[in-house]
């Protein structure tokens, strides 16, 4: 087997560039760069769930807020707890709770099980505010940063690089699983329930698995968030957040890796261009959604793909006039 | 007071609720019927209706029958305007896409009302005295709440003889049996679609304007609203008896649970409601069990 030294050349200067970006850049822009790498983690959960195994969900948020105060309470109520541990709880519980909400999948679907993720996200809300002794309430609680022993990753440097070594964990992950078996089970349950079933598909077994994995991501997702902003309120786990949380799916494209990335970019980024008026970014961002949906229902890594495709299309041509 | 007499305090209370719920309920049921949209904006359609009826009443000073008629006029008419620019490109495609138009069409109706309007609370001035009248046994009711009951089943009588007696009520109802056969019976399907979308902000604005004085009016308003899909999915999606039937029976377990269990738990209590439904009897109270087809 020969070794491609080119491909790997490439690949170190990248780790370089990206290790270095903190040295080359402010504080601000590391700490929204970590922000945008746990949007990442989160929208493959909710890519897997919403873009390969078809179901709509608009209660992440509740998945979200479950990873995020088991890391708070774990890591203020333990002194130096290891946060690859706190994190693997964080995802695990969320995703037995997402395994629990698939057995409610099985009995309806479409738009009744949007409905009853709603509910799911709501109720948590309410949770998360009313169960004071244990999340603090409505007034929150803070996180301590994670540490691993005696380490303590203290500083927006520090954080980002864990984040973004976490991120890229779980992506190579999900791109792993998109293509294997499981992957491709969830995408034949999300074009036909029946015709999966026909082809042996079981869709207790896959259904509960598909929303076991996206509640799991979207878990490991919400404890980074604790720990990057060192604060859990409930405002922050409302419908809300589980609206953009689709919103980057959609915009970003259903169904593809590329999408995920893009779309968790473009929801941070968006708002940024309409100033700090809040209520005019919600109001574009909400424009912006209508548009993709009725002009570009694929979302923006669709449109990537069918731009490529039609240029090498017209290279193609172009080479064929000569 | 009795035990008995509380009991059925609180069911009249809950019935005022209820008849909203149903109110709203109707129009989701309506608009699920007649494009196979369910219509997650019904929320801010309702908030939209409530601060038009406002500036009628506070600003313009009209009296309150005027208030109605015109809010039903404006409110169906913007309803229609946003069937055609928006909904009518997304019948037909899958749900994700018009569940995500309808989301995007509430996240701009919110913040566009908060911009005309304010963000802040508002009072509404009460359609009727809502002074309280007592009654025997210790009862006590306000002319408010009979005329919301009055007015929501007045509303629903109405509505029940549009679809059953009116050309257009029928052809509504001949596109939610089967879309194509009404299509070939020359039903103009997109003129149904826009007919569904004006009724449903329509009554919905009826309904935010009877129950914005009982609760505050503000922007924040359309998640107690957005209940009503409860009762809707209570009912069984789909059928309309059922929709009014799950939206009064959604407000008296609503506010039972409120007395009997603690104050937390009534604002969660019917999307706990909708969860068990859903597990346990997913067709709902008299919706027809679905049968799905290869």
């Amino acid at each position: 087997m020969n070794f491609n030294w080119n491909k790997f050349l490439y690949f170190a200067l990248a780790i370089v560039l990206f290790l270095a970006i903190p040295f080359l850049f402010g504080k601000y822009f590391v700490f929204v760069l970590s922000v945008i790498c746990i949007f990442i983690v989160v929208s493959i959960g909710m890519n897997i769930l919403t873009g390969y195994t078809g179901v709509l969900s608009l209660g992440h948020q509740a998945f979200f807020g479950i990873g995020a105060y088991t890391v708070a309470i774990v890591a203020s109520r333990i002194e130096g707890f290891p946060f690859l541990i706190g994190l693997l709880m964080a995802g695990s519980l969320s995703g037995m709770i997402g395994y629990f909400m698939g057995f409610a999948a099985l009995r309806t679907s479409g738009v009744y099980l949007t409905i009853a993720t709603l509910a799911l996200g709501i109720i948590m809300e309410e949770v998360f505010s009313e169960w004071i002794s244990l999340t603090g309430g409505s007034a929150g609680m803070a996180v301590l940063p994670p540490a691993l022993g005696s380490i303590r990753f203290d500083s927006s440097t520090e954080l980002f690089y864990l984040i973004s070594f976490i991120t890229a964990i779980m992506f190579f992950f999900a791109v792993n699983l998109i293509a294997s078996n499981i992957g491709r089970a969830f995408v034949a349950i999300r074009e036909s329930e029946i015709s999966a079933q026909s082809y042996g598909i079981s869709l207790v077994k896959y259904k509960t698995l598909s929303f076991a994995i996206s509640a799991f991501y979207t878990g490991v997702g919400g404890g980074l968030y604790a720990y990057l902003m060192k604060y859990v309120a409930p405002i922050d786990f409302n419908i809300h957040a589980g609206i953009q949380f689709v919103m980057a799916v959609i915009i970003g494209g259903l169904g593809s890796m590329l999408g995920s990335i893009l779309g968790a970019i473009i929801l941070l980024v968006l708002p940024q261009l309409f100033g700090g008026i809040v209520y005019w970014q919600q109001f574009f961002i909400g424009v912006v959604l209508l548009m993709i949906i009725l002009l570009l229902p694929e979302g923006l890594s669709g449109g990537y793909y069918r731009l490529i495709s039609w240029v090498r299309h017209r290279l193609q041509k172009r080479k064929e006039c000569v | 007071m009795g035990l008995i007499a509380e009991i059925i305090q609180q069911i009249i209370f809950g019935m005022v609720m209820g008849c909203i719920y149903a109110l709203v309920a109707i129009c989701f049921v309506l608009i699920y019927k007649g494009t196979d949209i369910i219509n997650f904006a019904q929320g801010e359609l309702v908030v939209l209706g409530a601060f038009i009826g406002y500036s009628l009443r506070v600003t313009f000073q009209l009296p309150y029958w005027l208030v109605f008629v015109l809010s039903f006029i404006l409110s169906g008419f913007l309803g229609m305007v946003m069937e055609v620019l928006i909904f009518r490109r997304v019948i037909g495609k899958p749900h994700l896409n018009s569940l995500m138009a309808s989301i995007a069409l509430g996240m701009i109706l919110r913040n566009a009302i908060g911009k005309i309007w304010t963000f802040d609370d508002l009072n509404m001035p009460p359609s009727f005295s809502d002074s309280m009248l007592k009654l025997p046994l210790g009862l006590v009711i306000s002319p408010l709440f009979i005329g919301i009951i009055a007015i929501s089943f007045g509303i629903m009588m109405i509505f029940y003889l549009f679809l059953n007696k009116t050309k257009t009520g029928i052809s509504i109802r001949a596109t939610s049996q089967n879309m194509t056969a009404a299509k070939l019976m020359g039903v103009s399907v997109s003129y149904v679609s826009s007919m569904c979308w004006a009724i449903s902000a329509a009554i919905g604005s009826i309904a935010g304007i009877l129950i914005a004085p009982l609760l505050v009016l503000n922007v924040g308003m359309f998640i107690i609203i957005l209940k009503a899909i409860v009762a809707a999915v209570l009912g069984g999606f789909g059928s309309l008896p059922g929709a009014v039937l799950g939206g009064i029976l959604l407000g008296v377990i609503e506010n039972l649970a409120g007395v009997y269990f603690p104050a937390w738990i009534k604002h969660v209590f019917s999307w706990i409601v909708l969860l068990v439904v859903i597990m346990v009897m997913p067709q709902g109270l008299l919706g027809a069990k679905k049968i799905k087809k290869v």
